[in-house]
């Protein structure tokens, strides 16, 4: 084991008991799990010292809005044949945490692992989901939730339960302490229905400090660590010292920036291919999250067979943390990237609907992948071409209908209060989107382009 | 002499083509073809246009009805459906009609010089052609454009921008697609009949090509008065029992040439010169046009009443209602989609199908001038760009009702932020215990161009006509 793993957990311990009840998570029933064809990685669960009864894998199955979706059938219509392959697949190769909240895919993701988990025994996978409070109007529904959650997914008890994007003050102070959903949720956790009590956290670091310091008894926390996140949001680099000061297990949240971190292309690239010419900038990003300081498991949203199979192997048997040399080729790799401005959305989608419909992810989304290849237009340079121009402008237009387009956005923030990113605002990006186009559009018209 | 006919095609499937583009978005510049069509250019009052078809009529007949009308040409094209779908033979020879024929002219003079050229364009070939083309095939075009411009992408060789796909306006497209389909009927019944019954430019033309120079020529000794002519006239006008030719109605299609198995008929100069007495009546009807269009065009405004819409930049309701022939030229090439086709309430009844300003789908940028450049009758001034830029369309009003600043405190100013003229300011004010910005119009540099109507989330921003 490495030191990561063993900083935030102390001493391993196994009980008797542990040990039975370890087996039965990493064995399962028969039939249900069929041996793994040989030669394929496997994912070891880890002993776990907060609890000697759990192995847990380094790698969780994320099921937060990116499980494979039906062709038009909207964002969250989950393909259930598809997405069960995934499961099925992953819970034979020991990826056995599934990471789930209410709000993903609009409750679509709790009800899918409901069904689809149903015929695995529930002492063979792991489940988390997460309490939250932004949607909690009065007090009667955190309970509530807590029991949609439950009947949901078709489960007596969570193996961890996380208060979900703890961040603001005032959410946390109401819904928390005013309203008892600390006390409601402590209770549920003494009746067994909550094994593990926990928070994801999106905020500063003396917040988290100050949450952890009043909550002892929360045994886990979910950050967002990756290296990106780590350049936007120097102070997220202080979240894993924290957690393990007060003997918190920390789980990761988007390890790969939302896909973003798989990313790196071309210039970025380079630094990494002198050191191993064979990875792929995802390996990269996962081993740098799993090396931070008490890690115990990366939560990571999986929609393809390919991608869960290369995290297996990255993150299985054969894992090995980034060592100094590698640590300083991947910092030198991001700091090529972030040249490129491009705006750190993750696409979680809690800013919307937006009231006046903008999709604001896929604005983002696209602003950023105009930003990090390098070609936005610009009124000198390589840049400045009528060709690009047109290029910029059609890709815009068409992908987003007029009344859905940045220069739409009149600063509502309504947004803002939802958005778990506070390295950038919402509105302020959108202006900025909003103004290039537009200037894009004058020099081009300017210049003789016809936009038709 | 098959080559005529073969000439005639190939000129007709060319004009209707770079006619059919030109609505269709392509062709950039300047829309020759539809300046010369002989309604826009009597509207218009472009005489070179005008000159030229005279002279060309009084030497040839009407060759512009088979060649350079794209009404004619659809007629053509139609025709050679039917063929195609089993009707053979067309029915003959019949009379003409001279009563619908001066009457239809007679009827579309008198609603030109009223002030009503939209219900006038109700029998304009040019401007019903233009429907078909802005109100059904530009959709059409536009939603294979839609669906290339997906295909490609943006990192091919050729880039395209999607459009919005929608209806121009209701009215419009009903009186497009039933005229269509009336068009068809009458084709397949009886060939040419509308050119020679409703057309205006049709009954025109024929006066000036009563005994033209060249003339369809019947050889009486070739000739064995098989009929056989009679059944390939479109324009029903050739009698070949009786060796006789209407000059006045033929189109000049030359199909007959081809049929004749003796060889009995050409296209040549004629040897009798009677008198022209259609030109007479031509040179008549000329001078009673024109001292009814002075004494009427103090009156031309006679369905005027009190216009709602706002016209297109530098136009007024005066001259969309004395040229506009609503041909939805300008509709089809605006690039921002301002524009549509008024209904029966903004213009009036007589203003029908005349183009509006609507900024739903976008505004009117100071630096776009594609509608004056199209209009091939002059309706809408061809402005340069300062022109434009000072151009006033109308005047921006806000409505404090439904501002959200005022109903839901939100601290908006879309307006201020994208007026192009910088005509909106925000000034501070208190709502109850609340501060908010609410916007307001300077009259001087407002141009109305639509921004801010376009852009208000709310609809409180809106364009009245400046008085």
């Amino acid at each position: 084991m490495n030191e990561a793993w063993n900083a935030g957990t102390g001493v391993t311990r196994r009980t008797a008991l542990g040990g039975a009840f370890a087996a039965g998570v990493c064995l399962g029933t028969e039939g249900l799990f069929a041996a793994p064809a040989a030669g394929e990685a496997q994912m070891p669960g880890r002993p776990w010292a907060k609890d000697p009864r759990y192995r847990l894998p380094l790698l969780a199955f994320g099921c937060a809005d990116r499980f494979p979706q039906k062709r038009g059938h909207g964002k969250n219509s989950v393909d259930y044949e598809f997405a069960a392959e995934l499961v099925d697949y992953a819970m034979k190769h020991g990826v056995n945490w599934f990471d789930t909240g209410y709000v993903y895919h609009a409750g679509e993701s709790e009800k899918f692992l409901g069904k689809t988990l149903v015929k695995y025994p529930r002492e063979s996978y792991i489940l988390s989901d997460k309490m939250p409070a932004w949607k909690c109007d009065r007090k009667e529904d955190i309970a509530r939730i807590f029991e949609e959650q439950l009947a949901r997914c078709h489960t007596e008890y969570f193996d961890f339960y996380l208060l979900h994007s703890i961040g603001s003050k005032p959410v946390y102070e109401k819904v928390y302490k005013q309203w008892g959903g600390l006390a409601y949720l402590r209770e549920q956790k003494a009746k067994g229905r909550i094994r593990h009590l926990g928070l994801s956290f999106h905020g500063k670091s003396d917040f988290l400090e100050e949450v952890l310091t009043e909550n002892p008894d929360l045994e886990v926390c979910m950050v967002m660590q990756n290296a990106m996140e780590h350049t936007w949001n120097k102070d997220s680099r202080k979240f894993p010292e924290i957690c393990v000061r007060h003997g918190v297990s920390v789980l990761v949240m988007e390890p790969l920036a939302g896909g973003r971190a798989a990313g790196l292309r071309g210039k970025s690239m380079e630094p990494l291919l002198k050191v191993h010419p064979e990875d792929t900038p995802a390996k990269w990003g996962l081993r740098y999250a799993a090396s931070l300081p008490g890690v115990v498991c990366l939560m990571s949203g999986m929609n393809k067979l390919a991608h869960l199979q290369e995290n297996i192997r990255t993150l299985g048997a054969a894992f090995k943390p980034l060592d100094e040399a590698e640590k300083k080729a991947y910092d030198e790799a991001i700091g090529v990237y972030m040249k490129y401005k491009s705006i750190p959305c993750t696409g979680c989608r809690y800013c919307m609907p937006c009231p006046y419909g903008l999709p604001i992810p896929e604005i983002f989304a696209w602003y950023s992948e105009w930003a990090q290849s390098g070609r936005l237009p610009a009124d000198e340079g390589p840049n400045d071409s009528q060709d690009l121009r047109r290029r910029f402008l059609a890709s815009y237009y068409n992908k987003f209908p007029s009344k859905t387009r940045a220069d739409r956005c009149l600063g509502c923030k309504k947004c803002l209060v939802s958005c778990p990113q506070w390295t950038f605002r919402i509105p302020v990006e959108m202006g900025r989107i909003a103004d290039l186009v537009a200037r894009t559009e004058n020099v081009y018209v300017q210049k003789g382009g016809v936009i038709r | 002499m098959k080559m005529l006919k073969l000439a005639r095609v190939a000129v007709a499937a060319c004009m209707f083509t770079l006619v059919t583009l030109f609505f269709l978005g392509f062709g950039g510049g300047c829309g020759l073809l539809e300046k010369v069509q002989v309604v826009p250019a009597l509207l218009g009052c472009a005489v070179a246009p005008l000159l030229v078809w005279v002279v060309v009529t009084v030497l040839f007949g009407r060759v512009y009805c088979s060649m350079v009308c794209p009404l004619g040409i659809l007629q053509d094209v139609l025709l050679r459906l039917a063929k195609l779908c089993g009707r053979k033979r067309l029915p003959g020879p019949r009379p003409e009609r001279p009563l619908v024929r001066w009457g239809a002219l007679a009827v579309f003079a008198v609603l030109v010089l009223l002030g009503a050229a939209a219900l006038a364009s109700l029998l304009d070939p040019y401007g019903t052609y233009g429907r078909f083309a802005a109100q059904l095939l530009q959709p059409a075009a536009e939603w294979v454009n839609n669906g290339l411009a997906d295909l490609l992408g943006v990192e091919g060789p050729v880039v395209l921008f999607k459009r919005e796909l929608f209806v121009r306006s209701a009215s419009g497209f009903a009186v497009a697609a039933s005229s269509l389909v009336l068009l068809a009927g009458l084709v397949a019944w009886k060939g040419r009949l509308v050119c020679n019954t409703v057309c205006p430019v049709g009954a025109l033309l024929g006066m000036l090509a009563q005994r033209p120079v060249f003339r369809i020529a019947i050889d009486p000794e070739k000739c064995v008065k098989c009929g056989l002519c009679s059944g390939a006239c479109k324009a029903l006008c050739l009698d070949g029992r009786n060796q006789a030719v209407d000059d006045s109605r033929c189109v000049r299609c030359f199909d007959c040439l081809g049929t004749c198995p003796k060889g009995a008929i050409s296209f040549r100069p004629a040897a009798d010169k009677t008198a022209y007495r259609g030109r007479r009546r031509f040179l008549g009807l000329a001078g009673a046009g024109a001292v009814g269009g002075l004494l009427t065009s103090p009156g031309a405004n006679a369905f005027g009443g009190n216009a709602q819409a706002l016209p297109p930049p530098g136009a007024d309701a005066r001259s969309l209602r004395t040229k506009c022939t609503a041909c939805g030229l300008c509709v089809a090439r605006c690039p921002q989609q301002v524009l549509a086709p008024a209904g029966f309430s903004e213009y009036g009844v007589t203003g029908f199908m005349l183009p509006k300003m609507d900024f739903s789908r976008g505004f009117c940028r100071p630096d776009c001038t594609a509608c004056g450049a199209a209009c091939p009758t002059g309706a809408i001034p061809l402005l340069d760009l300062a022109q434009k830029k000072a151009a006033k369309i109308g005047l921006a009003a806000w409505n404090r009702a439904a501002c959200l600043a005022c109903t839901e405190k939100i601290p908006c100013g879309l307006c201020e932020r994208r007026c192009p003229q910088k005509a909106i300011s925000l000034k501070k004010e208190k709502i109850g215990d609340k501060e908010v910005e609410i916007p307001v119009v300077d009259p001087a540099k407002c141009t109305g161009c639509g921004a801010c109507a376009h852009y208000c989330p709310s609809h409180a921003m809106s364009v009245r006509q400046a008085r």
